[in-house]
């Protein structure tokens, strides 16, 4: 009989999935009986662990290859150096693009932030049901939507037979050619970052007591004295992780360079695929991603660290 | 209601003691804070229904009533934090409609106390003088003043969430008392202390309000706190002021059985006044009971209240207008004397005893509850 031959000869080859299987049940029996409550906490969060570390991996792997020397017409890693630093550093375009991206991601993440300051105070505020939802749509109808369609419809509002082009020649001013120039990519930028900035403030401004208003006004303070010696301060640190997340968000921006600025105005991350794709050099492309990792983080840390720090007035 | 603006205390009664200090109750002193006729409606519900009372200047003036039952808004309609529907607010003379809160020349010390967590206690207090740019030198000397005031002289760089709750009452009236403020607006700020610390800070109110002779609105539901600090009483309920006067001019001639029944724990009688051989009687049931000779002819509400009672040991001589029989079935020390229920044949008293009164009385025992007929108010019954 086919099975008793079966048995009597060798063993089956079992496929490997089912050894990963029989090692699973071990684990399983070996653990009941122990207390494996306190590991419980630890093993809920390695799904995040293990995607910060595929994110660390990634940076490891830029940091590697962009401590190698690179031949650009064999394709070959070389010896240990710090060439392609040197050599992006000394680069006029990387220069340019450098100043460029911090200048504009400083500007607009304050103007950000200064918008949605106001704006969340008046939308938690809003006693309004109907305000209230029409302020929630202003926020996240544009936050969900996809950067890329979002910032095509930048490009449809500002381009030459755009509304604005429209509305210019109904009221009879020339319309201002901005695509392909850094206001163009800053009002993109800005849209980009409002949403966020609220998103971060709107807990804090929750968390307000109006009652501390109140008591500024019975003691004499005129509502923008309330505003800027109760308010704000109390906002202070909110505000400065506003700030910190929308200058990070927009020291990465590829989207508003590449499409309302044409190219014509890159942005480190545009810097970065350039030297990836049209140069053919992704040594130089990791240091640049690695000189952008740094920035972010030094920048977005000394920002978070300002805005602890209390503004001390002589003691009375 | 039985007065808006300030029953006064009779001559009579002058004698009696625990009135107002005639300084303070200066009957000819000048209006500060006057409300006309306010109305305040939130949605459905009328917090504020035809509200008039005029405070005196230099008074303290405390607003009584459960929770709901329209204090808070009258203080914030003071203070210009709400506006009112209808009606008009004067404060020394001047209309405030239109005025806004920062012009109004008051201090609020709110419920939550409301300080500056952002701030030092010395930045805290310096604040109304900042906000008139008072100079440097002028601010600290204030700061410095006010502390010694609410004796807290050293704690001025110290952050807020560093003090005490008691400490946090003070600074808080230091910070509404450092720019001199024509009217102090009090809303519930000693709530939320524990019975030993609220009782220093009643006394450190009144001494506050000798010392500045401030002008004080203050807003509770702690009867023991308005009878205690306040010169003038206004017992508010559902919307409206029931019955404004001296705290034992309310205590003693309450307007209404809600006012009877809101301060102290008393027993209330459903019966009639009428007249029988030249005595005024309350009749409630098959009981009855001799009553001041003042009481009117008709449906009314007699009072008794548990420290006007006495105790008798049973079958002794009474003495008294008014001798009922009992057992006792219960009793206990509550500190300043023994809290006693009596059954009667009717209905169950409260009694309560002093320290000095001499029975000694257990569950069961059969005693007589006595009393004058001065000694229980009768409350001659509202027309419908």
């Amino acid at each position: 009989m086919h099975t008793s031959q079966v048995a009597i000869g060798r063993p089956p080859r079992v496929p490997f999935g089912w050894h990963v299987v029989d090692g699973l049940i071990s684990l399983r029996r070996s653990a009941v009986g122990r207390n494996v409550g306190k590991a419980a906490p630890l093993l809920l969060i390695v799904p995040a662990l293990a995607l910060v570390g595929v994110l660390a991996s990634g940076i490891g792997f830029l940091t590697w290859a962009s401590l190698h020397s690179y031949d650009t017409f064999l394709g070959l890693q070389g010896e240990f150096s710090f060439g392609e630093y040197s050599a992006i550093i000394h680069d006029r375009q990387f220069q340019t693009d450098l100043v460029r991206t911090i200048s504009m991601a400083s500007i607009t993440a304050v103007i950000a932030v200064l918008l949605a300051i106001p704006f969340s105070l008046v939308m938690a505020r809003s006693r309004r049901r109907w305000m209230r939802l029409a302020l929630m749509v202003v926020i996240f109808v544009p936050y969900l939507t996809g950067d890329i369609t979002r910032t095509f419809g930048w490009l449809a509002v500002l381009g030459p037979r755009g509304p604005l082009t429209w509305l210019c020649e109904r009221i009879g001013v020339t319309p201002p050619d901005l695509i392909g120039t850094l206001w163009a990519i800053g009002l993109g930028t800005v849209q980009v970052l409002f949403p966020a900035a609220v998103v971060i403030l709107l807990p804090a401004v929750l968390r307000l007591d109006p009652e501390l208003e109140h008591a500024a006004g019975t003691l004499g303070a005129r509502p923008s004295r309330t505003f800027l010696h109760v308010i704000l301060p109390q906002l202070q640190i909110a505000a400065f992780g506003a700030l910190a997340a929308c200058w990070a968000l927009a020291m990465g921006d590829f989207a508003d360079p590449q499409i309302l600025g044409q190219g014509l105005k890159d942005y480190l991350a545009n810097f970065l695929q350039n030297r990836y794709l049209a140069i053919g050099n992704p040594p130089q492309g990791a240091a640049t991603g690695v000189i952008l990792i740094g920035l972010v983080t030094l920048g977005a840390g000394l920002i978070l660290v300002l805005g602890r720090v209390r503004v001390r007035r002589r003691p009375l | 209601m039985s007065d808006t603006a300030g029953i006064l205390v009779g001559e009579d009664e002058a004698s009696v003691g625990l009135l107002p200090d005639p300084g303070r109750m200066n009957t000819e002193a000048k209006t500060m804070v006057e409300l006309r006729a306010v109305s305040k409606t939130f949605g459905d519900v009328a917090a504020l229904d035809d509200v008039s009372l005029s405070v005196r200047d230099g008074e303290f003036f405390t607003l009584l009533g459960p929770s709901g039952s329209g204090k808070t808004t009258v203080l914030r309609i003071v203070a210009g934090l709400i506006e009112p529907d209808g009606g008009e607010v004067l404060i020394a003379g001047a209309s405030m409609r239109g005025v806004p809160t920062f012009e109004r020349e008051l201090a609020v010390v709110f419920q939550s106390l409301a300080l500056f967590p952002h701030m030092s206690v010395a930045e805290n207090i310096a604040f109304s003088l900042r906000m008139r740019r008072r100079s440097r030198v002028d601010i600290a000397a204030a700061v410095r003043e006010v502390l010694e005031l609410v004796q807290l002289p050293d704690i001025g760089n110290r952050a807020i969430t560093e003090l005490s709750g008691g400490q946090r009452q003070r600074v808080a009236l230091a910070r509404s008392l450092v720019y001199k403020p024509r009217l102090l607006l009090l809303d519930e700020p000693l709530s939320a202390l524990d019975r030993r610390l609220r009782e220093d800070m009643q006394l450190e109110l009144t001494r506050l309000h000798r010392e500045l002779g401030v002008t004080i609105i203050n807003v509770t539901h702690d009867q023991h706190e308005a009878l205690f600090v306040s010169d003038r009483v206004a017992l508010m309920d559902a919307g409206k002021i029931v019955q404004v006067g001296h705290g034992r001019e309310i205590y003693d001639r309450p307007a209404t059985e809600f006012v009877a029944a809101f301060l102290g724990d008393p027993v209330l009688l459903v019966g009639e006044v009428t007249s029988v051989d030249e005595r005024r009687v309350f009749r409630t049931g098959s009981l009855r009971l001799q009553v001041d000779a003042g009481a009117p002819d008709g449906p009314a509400t007699l009072l008794l209240r548990p420290e006007r009672l006495r105790l008798l040991p049973d079958g002794a001589t009474s003495l008294f207008d008014n001798t009922l029989p009992g057992e006792v079935v219960f009793a206990a020390f509550d500190g300043t004397g023994i809290f006693v229920q009596v059954e009667l044949e009717s209905f169950t008293v409260s009694v309560h005893t002093t320290m000095r009164d001499t029975l000694e009385v257990a569950i069961g025992d059969r005693v007589q509850v006595a009393w004058n007929a001065g000694e229980a108010a009768v409350i001659p019954k509202e027309p419908a």
